[in-house]
């Protein structure tokens, strides 16, 4: 049946497009199925920087349309993962540069989320939150970024190649981030 | 004397980033023999590795509190995705020449790669495959051709499961209705309430007829009353009379039940009895024997496919082309209360009467409050919340009732099952008395019934306004206002025109989604303004008022992206003139009515111009007034 439908189409649009078409259309296949499965811990991470659901999944989109357009230009990718992660990180970046100070942003983040357990009360919830806030506020922009792609299940090397640091740095930043994280708790 | 190296009498202790690095199995293979023996044989750092695991764990714990739980969207995220993703490669072909070989060379390298993610989710699609095998091999699920009296085992099977326990009645409702198919007229003609009792085995009726005439009675076999029950039912002048008497002589039992609608059917001794399989109902046709003394051509006896429950039951005639419908309004277990057990209490058993000596006694009903008279509580805003998480706000037929005890209700109708579970499970963790009504198309044909919305003030349907539902751009852009403009866009030397249109039926498809989706926000915020007003919210804590705002504050920015997007994809189609024209004042957007306002209009601009379902437009002024209204909700 398959290819009855892949010869039909040969007749409309000749062989050679043809195969071009269905090509396109597996590279597509691919990238959704991609995206489907990579989608929640690469939106996680970019909501951690920008602070909102819709622009985190924006962001992550366009990641994979990058991606798109790097393979059919045959670009060489060696790590898939720290690549998309690299480009999720550099988009937001410059997302939050051009919306404002992330400060803002964490803060606005802070107020929005509410715990899934919501059998404690608001007041706990509120509580607990700024509590993780004023924890988070403690830390630097690269250290709270490593400890987050750390805990994303990136290895070293892999956060070296997003944040563009060597494999000594991000362990320093990591060790930096936990102290300063707990001293604040 | 020769003291040795310091540093041999006393190993330098690991450093915190060493520290780290140890505990995560990435510190250079060089390092970490050394590591491991000092850490081994040294107390301090032995004890400060404790100490690290113990922030890594705390760190894991905050962060898991602050993430996002949107995997219940992910489906319809992922649709999304993949629109955008054939849009934008229509566009990347029309600049590009064709891939030619150069897919294949990466194709392996990332087919692997991608193979090892999916690693885990081929598990879970083959566990699915194989529940999916397991379901139709044991069910009727998916099965059109299953036999008659199969799926009337199986429906005797259910309603045998479902009889009261002990300690209960089972209370039974059927409404009666002709349906004249001849000239298309439906008359309801009465109503029967059973109450079967499990301690005595009495069964209570009441018939009503719709002229108000009543026959009550509790007899140990219905049948003592089954002709009463007929006159009441079956008094209407414009039924069919050799039906009534038929059914008097046999004194069947007008419930809506498998024992009797086996005794109906052996009555015929027709044609062969079939099944056939209509959407999520089986309808099981047992056809009479041609010029039947009784006028019935067939009876039919309509199967919920999932579960088995009875719907209803039917009896076709053949002189005037009629169906006598008795549809289950309600089939469900009640408690034997002190007042119902005196209905069925022992020597007082009686036959059907016009003036009833006894009456059902009524459950304890609740009643839906309006917004106007009630005030909102803390878990009615956890409630909403936690239908916001998963987009049941975004123009679902799904309301937060606040009821009569206090307690709330979440009723409304969706597609699928699917998606009734997802609702279900979001309002799982929600503490406090909490009931949750969702009905699919098929359960409300069944007498399901839904309550207004609780806000009268604001109409029940957000499909648009007003406006007719959203539908797909037309593909053919063959008479779209902006087809020529938007062929010219992307049109390419050396492109096709197919393949032109097919960017331009992409872009249009895209733009008409997203200008939905923001004026389903703005509908949102809407609501949420009349749902906790300030004269219902007043008194709830500040933390409280932040969830709300919380809310607020998400569709806002939902608003925000989306038309930014819409402004993006807007923008090279417009031209100069357009964009300058853009700049002009315009009304604020404040408040919720006039971001509302703001985003009905952008929906109507947008479908305007990208289907061909609306009149033609100005096409240069519409468009520069989507422009300013899409600048103005982005602001």
């Amino acid at each position: 049946m398959a290819q009855e439908h892949i010869l039909n189409l040969s007749r409309v649009f000749g062989a050679e497009q043809t195969e071009n078409l269905r090509r396109s259309q597996q590279l597509e296949d691919r990238i959704v199925e991609l995206y489907a499965t990579m989608r929640p811990s690469l939106l996680g991470y970019a909501y951690h920087v920008v602070g909102t659901t819709g622009d985190a999944e924006d962001l992550v989109q366009s990641a994979f349309l990058k991606l798109f357009d790097q393979l059919k230009r045959d670009a060489k990718i060696q790590n898939l993962r720290s690549w998309l992660y690299r480009v999720v990180h550099n988009l937001a970046i410059d997302y939050v540069r051009r919306k404002g100070s992330q400060e803002t942003t964490q803060a606005e983040w802070l107020a929005l989320r509410s715990l899934t357990d919501t059998i404690r009360s608001a007041e706990h919830d509120l509580i607990q939150k700024q509590r993780i806030a004023g924890s988070l506020k403690a830390l630097n922009e690269r250290e709270r970024h490593c400890l987050m792609l750390r805990a994303e299940g990136l290895s070293y090397v892999e956060i070296g190649e997003v944040l563009g640091l060597s494999q000594k740095a991000v362990s320093v930043y990591l060790a930096r981030g936990l102290k300063k994280f707990g001293g604040a708790r | 004397m020769n003291l040795p190296n310091k540093q041999l009498l006393t190993p330098p202790h690991l450093s915190d980033a060493q520290l780290v690095a140890y505990l995560d199995g990435e510190l250079p293979r060089s390092e970490v023999d050394a590591a491991r023996s000092h850490v081994g044989g040294c107390w301090s750092c032995r004890s400060r590795a404790v100490e690290v695991q113990a922030g890594i764990d705390n760190f894991l714990r905050a962060r898991a509190e602050l993430m996002p739980d949107d995997s219940v969207l992910a489906e319809s995220r992922v649709e999304q995705f993949r629109q955008r993703l054939a849009r934008h490669a229509m566009a990347a072909d029309a600049e590009h020449p064709p891939l030619g070989e150069r897919i294949e060379q990466w194709g392996g390298r990332f087919r692997g790669q991608v193979a090892a993610l999916l690693q885990q989710r081929q598990v879970v699609v083959a566990s699915a495959v194989v529940v999916c095998l397991l379901v139709l091999m044991f069910t009727d699920s998916l099965n059109t051709r299953v036999s008659a009296d199969t799926v009337l085992v199986r429906a005797e099977n259910y309603e045998t499961s479902r009889l009261p326990a002990a300690g209960k009645v089972a209370r039974t409702s059927v409404r009666v209705e002709r349906l004249d198919h001849k000239n298309n007229v439906e008359k309801q003609l009465g109503t029967l309430t059973l109450v079967r009792d499990s301690v005595s085995s009495f069964v209570y009726l009441s018939a009503q007829s719709v002229s108000g005439q009543v026959e009550t009675a509790t007899v140990k076999d219905a049948k003592q009353v089954a002709i009463p029950l007929l006159h009441v039912l079956l008094s209407d002048g414009s039924v069919a009379s050799a039906m009534v008497q038929y059914l008097t002589s046999k004194q069947w039992v007008p419930d809506v039940s498998v024992a009797e609608f086996r005794q109906l059917a052996g009555w015929g001794i027709g044609g062969q009895a079939f099944a056939r399989r209509q959407g999520g109902t089986f309808e099981l046709h047992y056809p009479f024997a041609p010029n039947h003394p009784s006028g019935i051509a067939e009876t039919l006896l309509r199967v919920n496919a999932g579960d088995y429950s009875l719907t209803s039951l039917s009896i076709f005639t053949s002189g005037d082309d009629s169906e006598y419908r008795f549809t289950r309004t309600s089939f469900s277990p009640e408690p034997r209360t002190s007042e119902m057990a005196r209905l069925f209490a022992p020597g007082e058993p009686s036959k059907a009467s016009s003036s009833p000596s006894r009456t059902l006694p009524e459950l304890k009903r609740l009643v839906p409050l309006s917004y106007a008279n009630s005030h909102a509580s803390e878990a009615e805003v956890s409630v909403a919340e936690a239908l916001h998480r998963v987009d049941a706000c975004l123009g679902e037929e799904i309301y937060l009732f606040p009821m009569s005890d206090g307690s709330l209700l979440v009723q409304g109708l969706v597609d699928s099952g699917a998606r009734r579970d997802i609702i279900r499970r979001a309002l799982k963790s929600v503490a406090g008395p909490l009931r949750i009504e969702v009905y699919v198309p098929r359960e409300l044909k069944s007498g399901s019934e839904l309550y207004p919305s609780p806000d009268p003030s604001v109409p029940e349907s957000s499909s648009g306004g007003g406006s007719p539902s959203a539908t797909l751009a037309d593909l053919s852009g063959a008479t779209m206002p902006l087809h020529e403009t938007l062929y010219a866009h992307f049109y390419k030397p050396g492109s096709s025109t197919e393949d032109v249109n097919k960017q331009v039926a992409l872009f249009s498809n895209e733009i008409v989604t997203l200008a939905r989706q923001t004026f389903l926000h703005a509908w949102a915020v809407k609501r949420l303004d009349r749902e906790f007003s300030p004269e219902r919210t007043s008194g709830l804590p500040a933390s409280v008022l932040q969830k709300i705002d919380g809310m607020r504050r998400d569709h806002d920015r939902w608003i925000s992206t989306i038309t930014h997007r819409q402004t993006d994809m807007l923008s090279p189609i417009a031209g100069t003139d357009i964009a300058a024209g853009v700049a002009q004042a315009i009304a604020d957007r404040g408040s919720s009515d006039a971001l509302l306002r703001l985003a009905q209009e952008q929906n109507d601009l947008v479908r305007s111009l990208f289907t061909t379902s609306q009149r033609t437009p100005e096409t240069a002024a519409s468009l520069t007034r989507l422009m300013v209204v899409l600048r103005h909700l982005g602001s």
